[in-house]
């Protein structure tokens, strides 16, 4: 294993961002806490006296609970604060109400918010550290290094040359691009499989082969990500129906055994059951995804730690 | 007694009538002269301009001066000081104003506002549609007669076809140029940047260059149909220079204009999400960078306008998808052009003035852009090599949206004369 | 760094026997008895002790670790930890004797840390702190229960113990000049 050598910055705003040692750094740390997590007495004292605000302003169940949690097996107080940014019925300005949230005297803000560099925008208007928990369809950088701790405890540390293939609506999706990212740093193969209207070839320039035949994307991969489906899509022109989409693009036993025979499956929740992967797929050995959302309160123990060591440690 | 003066010493520039020499230029009582007597001579203001260039004043087929309606972001009065301080003397300015610009009570208060508070010409535009609808026709005839230069929905383009086709048909009765912001709304009412690597790598929607192209290439059909005369404004991406170009090989009867800002920037520069280089249609990639600066110099694109459109500060602070659409640009035009056209020697001086002096003019049918004997004497004095910061206390604008804010850019006004006097420097 | 001073594994081997006899003779119960070792160096120290004691008493004494970084005070001071052995108890500390093992004592800090580590998972019936080598400079109000040497150090001065549970005639502590 790569010792952890680098950590300096106070925000997580985008994998894009890390280099190859932050991303360690971070897993190292992750390993630390996921033992941690399995104690009867599972509280560490680590952010002891720290307000950390969950500021959504995007409705999300499980990022919120998974970031709740992290932040008090730390010790932290956690505070959610649910908004609703839409254009239209916002009134205050988001930098009114970080900044507001700041002079409460809360020590980070992690953030869900539905425009597409907003976590970029918040970590400039204010001072304390910013953990992005999904900004639009740019990144959601907790969920690929959750994914990505979880293939390394599955495939093995040297993640170099794996196959990984991520299926579904890549083209709104900042899991995918989060993923695409940490996956490339970490030496994967990625492929990109789905409908050619949610899966653009454009996506090649990130470095990823761009895949639209299922058979040819799934065949040999080491690993599966599917995305959710999200049925709002079906009012709009990228795919004619979820019927259609699950036929032509659905992950089944089938599909399954095109990947190669220990390959693990993996989706980032919530599950469409019967939409994006077959039902018994889903409760298979084959299928990591409780792992995940373990794994997802470690590394974002993880996360909370860094970033707010970095201001303490600028402060001293 | 006449008003005279004298620039001295100056190159003067006049591209219309292919003049580029070391001389005197001479103004009496507002318009150009071609010389004074001696005793002229002695009792003219003198103006040294030597070291300087001598340019007739600029003109801009497309300013947004928010008047009446968002007098916070920009009025007449502001933004014709920030024309002036950007070397131009002439602009048209779009009737997207609140309300819109499609009755002859509009554009008479538009009128009586430039009469008393433009530092410079300021030239009105009406609404091709009513509330720049796209659905019935502005009464085009009446605004004429109150005083518009030519007609435009401003910044919306008309999607119906046949309404556009009579659009053209019947503004082209009156001589009206039709000036149209090409965009098919249906493909690009989420967007908020160009659709492309960028687009992708950042999560923002895209609005795609099909989606220019494709109005573009109905104008020109329409307008080969009908013998309206129509204006494309803002192009933006190399497929739509190429429909132009062949239209304009069968002489189709159209032009058009690019922006400084899309002859100097590109998607890439969104990167980090400056909500100041939002605007629309969006900063495209450097191909089409590359094409518009060749089809400036072709003579494919006829004008460089400014299409600056003040936004405040607190409504450009704010996530990249809810900032509104727009950049101030009047008064770093002229550096930007410098920079990105004949430092990166594209073209010639006297080539790119003429972009932005006789041949915008002539697109409208004004009497402006030229230093010809008997012409008004619009002139602008400006220096290539001055350096200047961008900075909020430095420009005349209300609004500060501009991408340049906090750079230091090469190329400086040094002085505008409009009908002879001095409105800046 | 200079030695100033250095001692040899006869007078290390003279303070671990002196060390286990006193551990012996107030471990006899029927409790559970375990031996628990600070990563890093209080590993191999632990592993003698328990071998001692397993021989003096008679019966199987377990060793554990513990790996005081997520109990650290300067915790967030270091975004970088030392690579060590994670904690790793194979029995129940409930009820059990524990005596909590490290090479050398300084602050206190550690041995606080080291604590917390383990109450957050269990209830030992009892603590019993040995260290092969208290070098004074405490900063908080913990003192062993058992010490093998005391030593005489200053801030600016190192001990560097090195136990080699293959070949005990190895064994040094030097305390260095920094």
């Amino acid at each position: 294993m790569t010792a952890p050598q680098d950590w300096h910055r106070k925000d997580l705003i985008a994998i894009e961002d890390l280099s190859r040692d932050e991303l360690e750094t971070i897993f190292h740390w992750a390993e630390r806490y996921k033992p941690t997590l399995g104690r009867t007495n599972k509280k560490l004292h680590t952010l002891n006296g720290v307000t950390v605000v969950n500021l959504f302003m995007e409705p999300s169940t499980r990022t919120r609970v998974a970031f709740e949690i992290a932040a008090m097996r730390l010790s932290a107080d956690v505070i959610t604060v649910m908004g609703d940014a839409s254009s239209l019925v916002k009134g205050e300005t988001l930098r009114d109400t970080a900044r507001n949230i700041q002079a409460l005297n809360a020590d980070m803000i992690i953030m869900r918010h539905s425009a597409a560099g907003s976590a970029k925008y918040l970590s400039e208007v204010i001072d304390i550290p910013v953990v992005n928990a999904g900004d639009g369809a740019h990144e959601h950088p907790t969920q690929a290094l959750l994914d990505a701790f979880t293939l390394r405890e599955r495939l093995g540390h040297d993640l170099t040359g794996k196959r990984i293939t991520i299926l579904g609506d890549i083209l709104f999706s900042r899991v995918a691009r989060s993923n695409i990212h940490c996956l490339k740093k970490l030496g994967a193969e990625v492929t990109l499989a789905g409908p050619a209207t949610l899966v653009p070839r454009g996506f090649e320039k990130f470095g990823v082969r761009v895949c639209h035949n299922l058979q040819a994307a799934l065949d040999g991969a080491d690993a599966v990500m599917l995305l959710r489906i999200q049925h709002e899509r079906q009012t709009s022109t990228h795919f004619p129906s979820l019927g259609e989409y699950t036929s032509m693009f659905g992950l089944n036993e089938k599909r399954a055994s095109w990947l190669k025979p220990d390959a693990i499956i993996m989706h980032p929740g919530p599950i469409n059951r019967g939409v994006e992967l077959d039902s018994a797929l889903a409760d298979s050995g084959r299928s990591v995804i409780l792992d995940q959302v373990t794994n997802g309160i470690a590394v974002r123990m993880a996360v909370l730690h860094l970033c707010y060591t970095t201001l303490t440690a600028q402060a001293s | 007694m006449s008003q005279l003066l004298v620039i001295t010493g100056g190159r003067i520039i006049d591209p219309a009538n292919q003049r580029d020499e070391v001389g005197d230029l001479y103004v009496r009582d507002g318009v150009i002269a071609s010389e004074f007597s001696d005793e002229e001579r002695e009792q003219a203001e003198t103006f040294n301009a030597s070291g300087l260039i001598v340019s007739p004043g600029f003109v801009d087929l497309h300013t947004h001066l928010r008047e009446p309606g968002d007098s916070h972001k920009e009025t007449i009065a502001s933004g014709s000081k920030a024309a002036a301080a950007g070397g131009f003397t002439s602009i048209v300015c779009m009737p997207n104003t609140k309300p819109p610009a499609d009755n002859a009570g509009t554009i008479q208060f538009i009128k009586e506002r430039i009469e008393r508070d433009a530092v410079v010409n300021v030239f009105p535009t009406g609404c091709l549609t009513m509330g720049r609808e796209g659905k019935k026709l502005a009464p085009t005839g009446s605004l004429k007669e109150a005083g518009i230069v030519a007609v435009t929905d401003g910044g919306h383009c008309i999607q119906h076809n046949e309404i556009m086709r009579r659009a053209l048909e019947y503004a082209a009765m009156f001589g009206l140029v039709v000036l149209d912001h090409c965009e098919d709304a249906a493909m690009t009412e989420t967007g908020v940047m160009h659709e492309g690597e960028w687009s992708l790598k950042l999560g923002l929607r895209g609005k795609s260059s099909a989606a220019e192209c494709i109005m573009v290439a109905r104008d020109i059909i329409l307008a080969e149909h009908t013998g309206g005369r129509i204006h494309i404004q803002q192009v933006s991406s190399a497929s739509s220079v190429e429909m132009l170009r062949r239209a304009k090989e069968r002489g189709v009867s159209v032009t058009a204009e690019v922006t400084p800002q899309h002859l100097a920037l590109t998607d890439a520069d969104l990167k980090a999400y400056d909500t100041n280089l939002k605007t629309v249609p969006p900063l495209r990639a450097e191909a089409d960078r590359q094409s518009l600066i060749t089809a400036l110099a072709d003579g494919t694109i006829d004008a460089i306008a400014t299409a600056h459109a003040p936004h405040t500060v607190t409504e450009k602070d704010c996530e990249f998808d809810y900032a509104p659409f727009g950049m101030v640009s009047l008064e770093t035009t002229l550096s930007v052009c410098l920079e990105s056209l004949i430092r990166s020697e594209h073209m010639d001086l006297s080539a790119m003035l003429a972009c932005l002096t006789h041949k915008p003019a002539s697109v409208i049918g004004l009497k402006k852009g030229t230093l010809s004997t008997g012409a008004d004497a619009d002139i602008t004095i400006f220096d290539p090599e001055a350096e200047w910061k961008v900075e909020r206390e430095s420009l005349q604008s209300l609004s500060r949206n501009s991408p340049w804010l906090g750079h230091t850019l090469r190329g400086q006004v040094k002085a505008t004369f409009v009908g002879g006097r001095k409105v800046h420097g | 760094m200079t030695a100033i001073r250095q001692l040899s594994s006869p007078e290390i081997h003279a303070a671990l026997s002196d060390l286990t006899a006193q551990l012996a003779a107030s471990c006899n119960d029927a409790k559970p008895l375990v031996v628990i070792g600070i990563a890093n160096g209080g590993i191999p120290f632990a592993r003698k002790i328990a071998a001692g004691l397993g021989e003096t008493l008679g019966r199987e004494v377990p060793v554990g670790t513990v790996d005081i970084t997520l109990h650290r005070d300067d915790l967030l001071s270091n975004p970088i930890p030392e690579e060590k052995p994670r904690t790793s108890l194979p029995f129940a500390i409930d009820g059990a004797t524990i005596i909590l093992a490290d090479d050398v004592i300084q602050s206190g800090r550690t041995i606080r840390a080291a604590l917390n580590e383990i109450f957050d998972l269990g209830r030992p019936d009892r603590v019993l702190l040995t260290v092969l080598a208290d070098r004074g400079l405490r900063k908080l109000p913990i003192q062993p229960d058992f010490t093998g040497l005391s030593l005489d150090t200053t801030e600016a001065q190192k001990v560097k113990v090195s136990l080699d549970t293959e070949n005990p005639e190895k064994d040094t502590l030097e305390i260095l000049h920094l």
